[in-house]
């Protein structure tokens, strides 16, 4: 770009879009890769969490689930490394806004619905824990669901919506568990509740974070 | 029709680009300016000395780790310069908003 004292009032006009549209694209793409990346290593702990419960007869392996945040953060400073950092902006401060509300709600949640349930395993019968019982998994994946649509929609990226929307569905869906339930013997099925969540979390990673987080980073 | 004068200092290519750029962002990064705008070092420096020298941006040098690294944020006045070039432009456009 070169110093032009002859622009025309079109030109100037141009070049403000220009630089407005690099800016929310800067922003997309690193929206981009933390999705992707967050998508990635959330299916790579559901594979490994459900794995480990499955042969070890445990629940003990959940606790794995409280390390994802760091890994994320640790691997997304490793890609950042030798890159010019985006700077601070109204579109990027708003999708990182949207994120931070949904994951302080859901971590909240995580830590009612974990006593609530405690509690009531302990102290109610298993009648009235399956009408009071908290369900920590749906409620968290429908909030992330939520994020995506609304980082969509702040980016202009309709497709993020409808990734937003499709992993709400497909959540609410639960056709893993229906064709699990039909591949597997019946006496496998009792020991998969060690795995129940896993499955759904896999797929949700893979259509509300990891593909639309590639969609980002692809697209010119 | 009354076209209202544009400011010279923003009427320039590459100036307006960092200026726009700024508008967007908070406070960018020499290499990030550099790489949205397609300006080379030398240039960007200079429009950027020329704007920084006029109240528009602000510059700091600072450190990342051992490597330095300039800061530029736009001013108040420098926002305000902005809207008045818009709003000059849209005289010539015949614009209605």
């Amino acid at each position: 770009m070169e110093e032009n004292m002859e622009l025309t009032a079109e030109r100037s006009l141009e070049i403000i879009a220009e630089q407005l549209e690099k800016s929310r694209r800067a922003v997309s793409k690193d929206t981009g890769q933390w999705l992707f990346v967050s998508g990635l290593t959330t299916m790579i702990t559901a594979v490994v969490v459900a794995c480990a419960n499955y042969l070890t007869w445990t629940p003990l392996f959940h606790l794995l689930w409280f390390a994802l945040p760091v890994v994320i953060w640790l691997v997304m400073k490793r890609i950042n490394r030798n890159r010019v950092p985006v700077p601070e902006s109204l579109v990027g401060t708003l999708v990182r806004k949207t994120w931070y509300t949904i994951l302080a709600f859901s971590l909240v949640y995580v830590v009612i619905a974990t006593v609530w349930n405690i509690v009531l395993q302990h102290y109610e019968s298993p009648e009235v824990f399956l009408h009071a019982g908290m369900h920590i998994t749906p409620t968290i994946l429908t909030l992330l669901a939520v994020a995506v649509s609304m980082t969509g929609l702040i980016l202009k990226k309709r497709s993020l919506v409808w990734f937003g929307l499709l992993s709400f569905v497909i959540l609410r869906f639960g056709l893993f568990s229906v064709i699990i339930s039909r591949v597997l013997p019946p006496t496998a099925l009792t020991k998969l509740s060690l795995v129940r969540p896993c499955e759904l979390i896999f797929l949700f990673a893979l259509v509300g974070l990891m593909l639309p987080g590639l969609m980002l980073i692809r697209r010119k | 029709m009354n076209f209202q004068p544009l400011d010279p200092l923003l009427h320039a290519e590459l100036r307006l680009a960092v200026m726009s750029l700024l508008i967007a962002d908070e406070e960018a990064e020499f290499p990030y300016i550099k790489e949205q705008t397609g300006a080379t070092a030398g240039n960007l420096s200079v429009q950027i000395d020329k704007l920084s020298s006029a109240g528009y941006i602000k510059v700091k040098k600072t450190f990342k780790g051992k490597r330095p690294c300039t800061l530029c944020r736009i001013t108040a006045k420098g926002q305000k310069a902005f809207t008045a070039y818009v709003e000059a432009l849209k005289s010539y456009l015949d614009v209605k908003v």
